[in-house]
């Protein structure tokens, strides 16, 4: 037989870097990345209408949850009398006043739950993908400067974890580690956190590795870098002075899509009932509470609400990380 | 019956009313039944674990599957005064000695098991010796306490076995039927362990089909279809051999929403469930003509918070017991998750059993969060302790989480610490079984003849080692007391005197804090009669008990 | 007299040999046995398209993703069999403990575990009596298996049977305002998560009005239109996050490739519109396709378990969902590296599927 050559798996990868800079799709989580407008390719100097709108819901719900507990609204396990699944913008006579989102089934107000839920679903979002950036993050810069070996394994190492769909591993981790984060750290409330943010933070590492890498190839190849290698700087020393910064933009933008990915993840589990424990909120927990009166029809809003919030976090996030991809990511820009 | 606290729990009996009807009085006259038709039957869980019947924990679910493959020897009877006799049902005749002490039981002769074999003494001895726990290959981890003091189990004729008791046991006969777990199996199912949980083998009026795949008619999550036993041996009052129906199809549908559309969609035609807000939606549908609905909590089950009383829990004090029991308000949890619909609870029992107390008479804490708060004082003199505090356990189910914050938000306006852990439904009874729990939401204690309750609340077993089914870790000299001079008491007054004490200790004890009794509502399509099981083979009229509510009677107008 | 040799076997005789031989001992020895000899097809395609290189790259895969769902259990703290098996006896625990390998070393335990996987021996335990007489796992699969893969399928060809000529659309009239408004509705779908969808139709089409069943599953063989009709509402929601994907890449690919020189002559040549579409335009952009709908097939299992659970399908998902609610771990880990294996295997299999129809390598012959 004639040898085949290698192209054919090595032109797919390539393609598939390149579609996935086009699209880059967070495989097996069920979430897509959203991508960028490919023939808007040209780097955007200035950021739309629509990222400034984004950027104002995250700077609301950012302040909501750092300032949460100075703001006037209840506690999210303070139940009101007669609130109990009260519909939102409740003007009839028998409804509690002061509450426009309505209450959940146990009488709680909306709006705190929310509030408090977005609190936990942030601090899980942020908190993976921090831990997904600095360690994949710095396993991709690694790889993608110093190549060979080392990128080899790093790359296989990547690749087996990405073998795995990514909510399946995310749930196994879940369940098998939860026992031994409660062991360690001794105290039940903050374990269920504590685990989520790992088991999320862990998937994320392959992606943010890979395209870390990828970013990184393209700067190492830059003059400065030769450069710089020719003056006899330490490895170490070009990685992260010289080719780290350039990166880091681009890795802006991953960030943000990526702790969209998380947020739908991490709803995705508490779904499933393995998220953490209630009365603590996430949206996630609110809309699993809240299926039962959904389906019967006595309170879709409570899913509802808690979906939109959902929805619009993850519209944001996506919007901004495509609007600072376009205006960063050195692929787009034709390097 | 061992189950975690479901969510969705009881409701206050018929009467009120609406069009249900209560299972301790028999309907107007349906017609005569017509034959044909396939009964699909919503269930409210899946049965993942098969139906072993020694070594199974059957739930209501799961029950209702038992039902309708086997048959029990007794079966619960009404006693004409709104109580519960147990009368022979597969068995001829079951009779006991002066002293109660030898039980003889004659099954009917001509019945077969659904292999053809016959149903005799010897089929009789290896079902009850599986369930004592002297069958090798098959465990029976929770019967065996509850059989303990059989001392043995013989054959004296072909359809005659003889039960020997090491005490006088009064009762015995309720322990035949075991709310419905007390089936007959057929000794080839037993006779191989490994496909026992599914290739099942009874005497019943449906038997499954389709044994080619090892699954024998049952998908699991999906499905589980059994097809008419056409030897059957019960006919009806008027002659008519049981079931009328051709085959029965349970479907486990465990979003109880989900389970009541399938019905007004007519993917199911009968359903069960608890859940206090879908019974008020189903009761709608009754009075619009649109469904047939029963509704009853005759001889129901508790639901409640069960304590841990041994050294390791904050509850083996009793303030801190007494506590909780003041600053908890069962009514607030009634009225938001079950639409105000199930009565309240202070005792174990339902009104109709013998060791029922009036209310007026029983002293059980009522909510009252200044005792709560002197109750926690006395806790802290007592202990040392700085605090109250203690962690709820309950099942992942939404309803039940609910319950379970409405209990944490009570306890903690009385000054109380609590924190809540969701774990999913077996670890629940895996960790009550190690008794590593502090509180945990539970149901259980279904009505009849309350010697069926030994086996929770008995401090140890025979040998002298502790009761781990016993899950509070109830050491109470009283308690034991009761149960063993109750369980041998001979004159039933003398005996109802006995049993009446136990309510009274639980409401000075407060070992568990009692909620509601569950309401169980059967709805079905409106074509669909003979909800209310048929008269029973002995002549009397049967009474359906907590969640057991037999399918052979039913039929299609 | 030239030998003949392997070469001059037309290529199709392959497949569809392989195909066959497959589906002849799927259906009449053993699932395991057609699915181990599918698994040694698509390797042995691997060799031949890609060298050997790359089949020891995915067995090392295969190897290190099987034993990390072996090792799962160790995580747990304690006893695994108190949770499997809580109401057994010390000696029986002892026994299963032995059984799975718990006391061996690592490596001991990974090949007991990778036998009893490709055996199908993989048990369910009864946590109420005996540890024996637990029912495989693979039996239980035999019947999921099937709901799961007509939910990924329905839900693919959904959202290529929308992404298809919206993108083709979209391209066409790139820059205009329908294009514009295509682009911003299919990045909104992009940002809302399946289950979100899942529920409004839920409500809007279920609980409101009775058009669909709010959950449940009807087989194909019991009733067809009672079938589609449980499938519809899931694999729409499935789908929709698809059809955004797949529509923005067609329409980028078309954009670029309308550009062409190629094109530029077909509409000198005087083509029809639709014909340049259909036919010049469309062919380039399979591979990228085909590339997105390989990586998104991990998507696809993931929003499928959540889908099954929302919706109770009788899936491999929902049996995952249960063995977790049943702290089935053995069950748990079959179940992970199934999934896992799938998605590897799916993945290979792509690959081979890109090398045939790479026009470079068939030219080459």
């Amino acid at each position: 037989m004639p040898d085949r050559p290698e192209t054919p798996v090595a032109e797919r990868e390539l393609t598939a870097d390149a579609v996935a800079e086009v699209l880059p799709i967070d495989a097996g989580l069920g979430i897509p990345m959203a991508g960028v407008e490919a023939d808007e390719g040209i780097a955007k100097k200035k950021l739309g209408v629509g990222a400034w709108v984004a950027i104002a819901w995250l700077v609301l719900l950012l302040l909501a949850c750092l300032l949460a507990p100075i703001l006037p609204i209840d506690g999210y396990k303070e139940r009101v009398d007669g609130l109990s699944r009260q519909q939102p913008f409740c003007n009839a006579a028998d409804c509690v006043a002061g509450h426009p989102l309505g209450g959940d089934a146990l009488g709680r107000d909306m709006i705190s739950r929310l509030v408090y839920g977005a609190r936990n679903s942030l601090f899980i979002g942020i908190g993976s993908v921090s831990i997904g950036i600095i360690v994949g993050g710095f396993l991709g810069l690694f790889a993608g400067y110093r190549r060979g070996r080392i990128d080899n394994v790093i790359v296989a190492a990547m690749d087996v974890m990405l073998s795995v769909p990514a909510l399946i591993l995310a749930l196994s981790l879940t369940i098998f580690f939860e026992a031994r984060v409660q062991e360690v750290l001794n105290r039940k409330e903050t374990a269920g956190r504590v685990t989520l943010t790992l088991a999320l933070g862990i998937i994320a590492i392959p992606t943010l590795a890979r395209i870390t890498r990828a970013n990184t190839l393209v700067w190492s190849q830059r003059e400065f870098v030769t450069a710089a290698r020719a003056q006899g700087a330490k490895d170490f020393r070009i990685m992260f002075r010289e080719v780290l910064p350039n990166v880091v933009p681009s890795m802006a933008a991953i960030a943000l899509l990526a702790v969209a990915v998380v947020v739908i993840a991490e709803a995705s589990i508490s779904i499933l009932g393995a998220g953490i424990d209630l009365p603590a909120p996430t949206w996630g927990n609110i809309i699993f509470e809240g299926v039962g009166d959904l389906t019967s029809g006595d309170a879709p809003h409570i899913v509802f609400e808690a979906s939109a919030a959902i929805f619009l976090t993850v519209l944001s996030l996506n919007y901004l990380g495509d609007a600072v991809r376009a205006k960063f990511d050195v692929r787009e820009s034709g390097v | 019956m061992i189950a975690a606290a479901c969510g969705g729990s009881g409701g206050s009996g018929g009467g009120g009313g609406e069009t249900g009807a209560q299972f301790d009085e028999p309907p107007s006259d349906e017609g005569t039944p017509k034959r044909g038709g396939k009964i699909v039957y919503g269930l409210e869980a899946e049965t993942g674990g098969g139906w072993c019947l020694p070594g199974s924990q059957l739930a209501a679910g799961g029950i209702q599957v038992a039902g309708a493959i086997y048959d029990t020897l007794t079966i619960p009877a009404s006693d004409g005064e709104g109580g519960v006799k147990y009368v022979p049902f597969l068995a001829e005749s079951v009779e006991p000695n002066d002293t109660y002490t030898e039980w003889t039981i004659k099954v009917r002769e001509g019945v077969l098991f659904h292999d053809g074999t016959p149903l005799n003494a010897e089929a009789v001895k290896g079902t009850l010796d599986a369930f004592r726990g002297e069958n090798p290959a098959i465990g029976a981890p929770l019967f065996t306490f509850v059989f303990e003091k059989i001392a043995s189990v013989d054959v004296v004729d072909d359809l005659t076995v003889m039960v020997t008791t090491e005490v006088p046991w009064v009762a015995f006969d309720a322990f035949l039927w075991g709310t419905g777990r007390v089936g007959m199996v057929a000794p080839a199912q037993l006779a191989a362990p490994d496909t026992c949980n599914r290739n099942l083998i009874g005497t019943g009026p449906f038997r499954i089909v389709g044994c080619e795949t090892e699954d024998c008619g049952w998908t699991v999550n999906d499905k589980f279809v059994a097809e008419a036993n056409p030897d059957y041996w019960r006919d009806d009052a008027n002659g008519e051999q049981l079931p009328y129906a051709d085959a029965v199809e349970f479907r486990p549908v465990v979003d109880v929403a989900q389970r009541v559309n399938g019905l007004k969609g007519g993917e199911l035609n009968v359903i069960h469930t608890t859940d206090g807000q879908q019974t008020e939606n189903l009761r709608r549908d009754a009075e619009a003509g649109q469904i047939n609905l029963f509704e009853s909590d005759f001889a129901a089950e508790t639901s409640y918070t069960m304590l841990n009383t041994s050294e390791s829990s904050p509850f083996s004090n009793q303030h801190a017991r007494l506590a909780l029991a003041y600053a908890g308000d069962p009514q607030e949890v009634i009225d938001i998750t079950q639409a105000g619909l199930p009565q309240r609870a202070l005792q174990p029992f339902a009104p109709d059993n013998i060791a029922y107390n009036d209310p007026e008479d029983l002293n059980f804490p009522k909510q009252d969060l200044d005792k709560a708060r002197e109750e926690i004082e006395l806790y802290k003199q007592d202990t040392g302790e700085s605090n109250l505090s203690f962690t709820v356990l309950s099942t992942t189910d939404p309803g039940t989480v609910k319950i379970a914050q409405i209990l944490q938000s009570q306890a903690e306006e009385a000054g109380m610490s609590v924190t809540l852990e969701q774990v999913e439904q077996t670890q629940i009874i895996n960790t009550a079984l190690a008794g590593a729990f502090q509180a945990v939401l539970w149901r259980n204690h279904p009505g009849g003849d309350p010697d069926t309750q030994y086996v929770w609340w008995y401090s140890v077993v025979e040998s002298g080692a502790p009761n781990f089914v016993n899950f509070g870790r109830i050491k109470d000299p009283d308690i034991d007391r009761i149960f063993t001079e109750g369980r041998s008491e001979t004159d039933p007054a003398a005996r109802a005197e006995i049993y009446k004490e136990l309510p009274k200790v639980f409401a000075e004890q407060a070992y568990n804090l009692w909620g509601y009794y569950t309401l169980w509502a059967f709805a079905a399509a409106d074509n669909v009669r003979g909800l209310f099981p048929p008269t029973l083979p002995s002549g009397d009229e049967p009474v359906v008990i907590a969640s057991v509510q037999p399918v052979v009677g039913i039929w299609f107008d | 007299m030239n030998r003949a040799s392997l070469r001059d076997i037309p290529t199709w005789v392959w497949p569809v040999a392989t195909g066959v031989l497959v589906l002849g001992l799927f259906l009449f020895v053993s699932p395991i046995a057609g699915l181990v000899v599918l698994g040694v097809a698509l390797m042995a395609a691997v060799v031949v398209f890609s060298g050997w290189r790359r089949v020891v790259q995915i067995f090392v895969v295969i190897l290190v993703v099987t034993f990390f769902a072996s090792m799962l259990i160790r995580f747990l703290p304690g006893d695994p069999t108190d949770a499997l098996i809580g109401f057994a006896t010390p000696e029986q625990k002892a026994e299963v403990r032995d059984d799975l390998g718990l006391n061996d070393p690592v490596y001991v335990q990974y090949g007991g575990f990778l036998k009893d996987f490709f055996t199908g021996e993989t048990r369910y335990y009864q946590s109420s009596g005996r540890a024996i007489g637990g029912q495989k796992v693979w039996d239980r699969l035999g019947t999921a298996l099937p709901v799961s893969l007509q939910l990924m399928l329905y839900a693919q060809i959904l959202a290529l049977a929308f992404a298809l000529p919206i993108g083709i659309l979209a391209a066409y009239r790139a820059g205009t305002r329908l294009d514009k408004g295509l682009n911003t509705a299919a990045f909104a779908l992009l940002s809302l998560p399946n289950f979100v969808l899942a529920y409004i139709l839920i409500y809007w089409l279920a609980v409101q009005n009775d058009v669909f069943p709010t959950s449940g599953y009807t087989e194909f063989g019991e009733s067809i239109g009672e079938h589609f009709k449980s499938m519809v509402l899931p694999s729409v929601s499935l789908a929709v996050g698809q059809i955004a994907i797949y529509m923005r890449l067609l329409r980028s690919d078309m954009i670029q490739t309308l550009q062409e020189d190629f094109i530029t002559m077909a509409r000198a040549k005087g083509l029809s519109t639709r014909r340049i579409l259909l036919r010049h335009a469309l062919r380039p952009s399979s591979f990228s396709l085909l590339t997105v709908a390989a990586i998104n097939l991990g998507a696809l299992i993931g929003g499928a378990v959540i889908l099954e659970v929302i919706f109770q399908l009788p899936g491999i998902g929902l049996l995952l969902f249960q063995a977790i609610n049943e702290q089935q771990y053995v069950a748990l880990q079959t179940f992970v590296g199934i999934i896992a294996l799938a998605y590897v295997f799916a993945n290979v299999a792509v690959d081979v599927l890109y090398s045939v129809l790479d026009p470079r390598i068939r030219s080459a012959r």
